[in-house]
């Protein structure tokens, strides 16, 4: 039921030439730079193949060159270069294909000159070549809590995530992706928790998946959902260790790729998007509140200069007598009608945003200041807006930051646009079109074939408290039954752990 | 029963509380008290109670029936009975019924919308906007309709508050002396007030998409007892808020009295109130128009059902845009109204007594088998 229906016959997946020998492929990647061949033993028809940008030259001097040179004089074949070399990982190939393989990913060729159809491949591969050391969260940012987030190197992601869950029921399946490129895909889940009918549409989607090149896994995120023509996300897409091993326990699907410093988590619903892994590390209270403030931050940010717009080309008659004075008043110079004045605000506010993100981080310093404080108080000075619209177009830039989910924000943004288009229109029916229009298409929405407004709609008992609010531990002791969990119960804390008080056990 | 529906486009039993309580509450609801005074006067929120208390009736006569159709709607039951083409033409009468009663919603709602808060925007301008989201809604399937039936009742359930914030004007003594109606003037504002509880007759075609029947049925009287309870509540107030004599003159009772309702940031709260009613008015049009649709889809299985949904749509488009006059609302409204008024209180009750009679013949037949 939750896998596509449409089975795609699967192409052969070569766009490159498909028959190759293995001299063609020497042949061929000599015509790189970095493609080093050489013979280390004089007089000797033995020849080493590389490429020196993928293979770590320590171990290839220390390991195996050493120790080719010391016994020279007891290689007659291949075969013996394999009891001399102290190494895991050699293999005897003749096949053109694999030679190619693991020679870009990072083997060094071993072969005699007059017989290039056997070779022996050492694997030699510096995977931590050109990653960076740091890996704090830059972009999910939390005061308290770890601070430590995925990077661009597949090994140490998953490191980090078998390091905090570590039982044998975390299962990592890997896949490769792209027909050029053959990326690592791996993924994650826990047996016994994991619906299968979830990593079965994983795998499906993933092995079903045609594409030459995969970059990132915000990529991969759109090719496998189920739905691409959406301006909202359908998996969450995070840098954060916690939150991808605390959606693992709940019985998600974690999506990890080489290259890549973003998991992918599915199915996601669209509440899910508002909470931030800080919130279990705060009070109940304290962190439902802040939940609140996102979420109707979210409402706010979509819908304040709409509505705005809205009433002033078409309700004034909303407005009580005493507001009207001070709108009237910061109107009164604006020579625009509303919605230019709102478009144009808006856009300023995605001008500074978008020139912000491709800025150096020093010279991004300086443009808060012309960005807020100049402009701004230029526009005003120069009556090109009100001052109340400033207020709020720069209240709801505000609140829509505050989404964690940084596609989920950018979804947010991108909303307040037909709202303000329609609004101009059609005033405040208008608006209430588009509610519906946004309705029907969040109704529509599927990720890994969940509805993505469970659990409110469709329904489902328990749900919807925790939608909102983060509740507190003892409560918050079952997994959302509605994902479909194999097992429901993650823990069961005792309740009360004070002796007996108050007026009743007195 | 319903084997050729397939369970992913089926509903939870729990929303047909919503779908049913969507059905009914439409634009009526905003002008039906200055109808139902005409007969009882001061004590019509009487007829209002025992019309809703006999709606479970109707209700029980509905499923009876469908419990014996062989694919467990109204349409497989007309073809059984009738034959196929006396049965394919009841079903395109109900489905002309349904799309009409769809057609009436809107056609009421734009009026509202010019009345109330437009007058500089055309006719056709909104009409337009309507036949898109229609479309947007039904193409999704049942599945939408019913989310859109469910946030149609969920969100404008705020509005409910305004109701507390009204009592604070009311005059209990309007409704005293209580119980002074005869028997004719209590069937005068029962016929008015009929077209309030329309809609539940969709759940003859739409019950099908409903999982685990015996589990529905019991949402869907307790949706029929809220829209009673609500009307109940909505006239009583009413009358308590207005006099009679001022009741008489008033085309938009409810509208006039939400008109009250001032907050610090909001002057006229009844345009919150008019645009949040589009969230009631849409489910109406959608559940009518999708069982219209299903009608015409199960009579003609040949034509594509998004095609005969466009062509519906460009005939609303047409009505609501240019037939605006007012003599031509009262016209299909008058219609509406007869119409509903047969198939809830004649037509049902005749296919239930045929049920009856049908079930009875099933169970001698049996008898006769077993006692050969």
């Amino acid at each position: 039921m939750l896998r596509r229906k449409r089975w795609k016959k699967k192409t052969d997946k070569g766009y490159e030439t498909v028959e190759k020998s293995i001299v063609k492929v020497f042949e061929v990647a000599s015509k790189s730079s970095d493609f080093i061949t050489f013979s280390p033993i004089k007089d000797f028809p033995l020849q080493i193949s590389y490429f020196e940008t993928l293979i770590d030259k320590t171990i290839l001097q220390e390991s195996v060159l050493l120790f080719l040179k010391e016994k020279a004089n007891k290689i007659q074949t291949l075969s013996d270069v394999v009891s001399i070399i102290p190494l895991e990982g050699i293999t005897i190939s003749n096949e053109a294909n694999q030679v190619e393989r693991a020679l870009l990913d990072g083997s060094i060729a071993i072969y005699m000159t007059d017989n290039k159809e056997e070779i022996l491949l050492i694997e030699l591969s510096d995977s931590r070549l050109g990653q960076r050391e740091t890996n704090d969260t830059q972009n999910e940012f939390s005061v308290i809590g770890p601070k430590i987030g995925f990077i661009e190197d597949i090994r140490t992601n998953l490191n980090l995530i078998r390091e905090q869950i570590n039982t044998a029921d975390l299962i990592y399946e890997e896949f490769t992706v792209g027909t050029r490129a053959k990326t690592k895909v791996v993924v994650a889940y826990l047996e016994g928790i994991t619906n299968p009918e979830y990593v079965n549409t994983v795998r499906q989607r993933i092995s079903d998946l045609d594409i030459d090149i995969s970059f990132d896994n915000t990529q991969l995120e759109q090719l496998i959902a189920d739905n691409s023509r959406t301006p909202f996300p359908l998996y969450i897409s995070t840098e954060r260790v916690d939150r991808a091993v605390e959606s693992l326990v709940q019985g998600q699907v974690v999506m990890i790729s080489d290259k890549s410093s973003y998991a992918i988590i599915g199915p996601a619903t669209l509440m899910e998007f508002f909470s931030n892994p800080e919130d279990y590390y705060l009070p109940s209270f304290i962190a439902s509140f802040f939940k609140l403030i996102r979420i109707i931050g979210m409402i706010f940010s979509i819908f304040a200069s709409a509505f705005y717009v809205a009433i002033l080309t078409y309700h004034f008659e909303v407005i009580p007598k005493d507001l009207l004075a001070p709108i009237i008043f910061s109107r009164a110079n604006v020579p625009f009608p509303p919605v230019a004045e709102a478009l144009f605000l808006e856009i300023t506010i995605d001008l500074l945003r978008e020139a912000g993100a491709r800025l150096p981080s020093k010279i991004g310093q300086t443009l808060g200041i012309v960005g807020g404080i100049v402009i701004g108080q230029a526009t005003v000075e120069a009556a090109l807006t009100s001052t109340i619209l400033l207020i709020l177009v720069a209240l709801a830039a505000l609140s829509s930051f505050t989404t964690p989910i940084y596609k989920m924000s950018n979804a947010v943004r991108l909303l307040r646009y037909p709202f303000i288009l329609i609004a101009a229109i059609w005033g405040g029916f208008g608006i209430f079109i588009g509610i519906i229009i946004l309705i029907v298409h969040l109704s529509r929405l599927k990720s890994l074939g969940v509805p993505y407004l469970l659990p409110l709609y469709p329904y489902r008992k328990g749900g919807v408290g925790s939608s909102f609010i983060r509740p507190n531990y003892p409560a918050h002791s079952k997994r959302s039954w509605y994902l479909r969990p194999l097992s429901v119960i993650r823990y069961s804390p005792s309740t009360d752990k004070d002796p007996k008080e108050g007026l009743n056990h007195e | 029963m319903n084997a050729n529906i397939n369970a992913k486009n089926m509903v939870s039993p729990y929303l047909l509380f919503f779908l049913v309580h969507a059905a009914q509450t439409g634009v009526s609801v905003l002008s039906f008290q200055t109808h139902i005074i005409k007969g009882a006067g001061h004590d019509a929120w009487i007829p209002v109670l025992v019309f809703g208390l006999l709606m479970p009736i109707i209700f029980f006569m509905m499923l009876y029936i469908l419990k014996g159709a062989s694919s467990g709607d109204i349409l497989s039951f007309h073809k059984d009975i009738f034959g196929k083409y006396i049965g394919s033409l009841l079903n395109i009468v109900l489905a002309i019924y349904f799309s009409l009663v769809s057609l009436t919603a809107i056609h009421t709602y734009i009026d509202i919308l010019q009345i109330w808060v437009f007058d500089g925007i055309a006719s056709w301008e909104f009409s337009l906007l309507f036949t898109i989201i229609i479309f947007y809604i039904i193409s999704g399937g049942f599945r939408i309709v019913t989310a859109i039936a469910f946030w149609g009742v969920v969100i404008p359930s705020f509005l409910l508050l305004s109701l507390v914030y009204l009592l604070n004007f009311t005059e209990p003594s309007y409704l005293f002396p209580m119980f002074e109606l005869v028997w004719k003037d209590f069937f005068t504002s029962a016929k008015e007030a009929a077209p309030l509880y329309f809609g539940m007759e969709t759940a003859l075609v739409f019950l099908p998409f409903v999982k685990n029947k015996k589990k529905a049925s019991k949402w869907g009287y307790f949706a029929l007892l809220y829209t009673t309870l609500l009307y109940t509540i909505i006239t009583v107030i009413t009358f308590m808020f207005f006099t009679q004599e001022k009741l008489e003159k008033l085309s938009w009772p409810t509208l006039m009295m939400i008109k009250i309702i001032r907050l610090p940031f909001l002057e006229r709260f009844e345009f919150i109130f008019i645009f949040t009613w589009l969230l009631v008015v849409i489910p109406v049009a959608c559940i009518y128009l999708w069982s219209a649709i299903r009608s015409i889809k199960l009579t003609f299985p040949q034509i594509k059902p998004t095609f005969v949904l466009g062509s519906l749509l460009v005939v609303f488009f047409y009505i609501n845009s240019f037939l605006i006059d007012i003599k031509f609302s009262f016209l299909i409204g008058n219609v509406v109204n007869y119409s509903g008024l047969v198939v809830l209180f004649g037509y049902i009750p005749f296919l239930f007594i045929i049920a009856v009679i049908k079930n009875q013949f099933k169970k001698k037949d049996k008898n006769k088998e077993k006692g050969v």
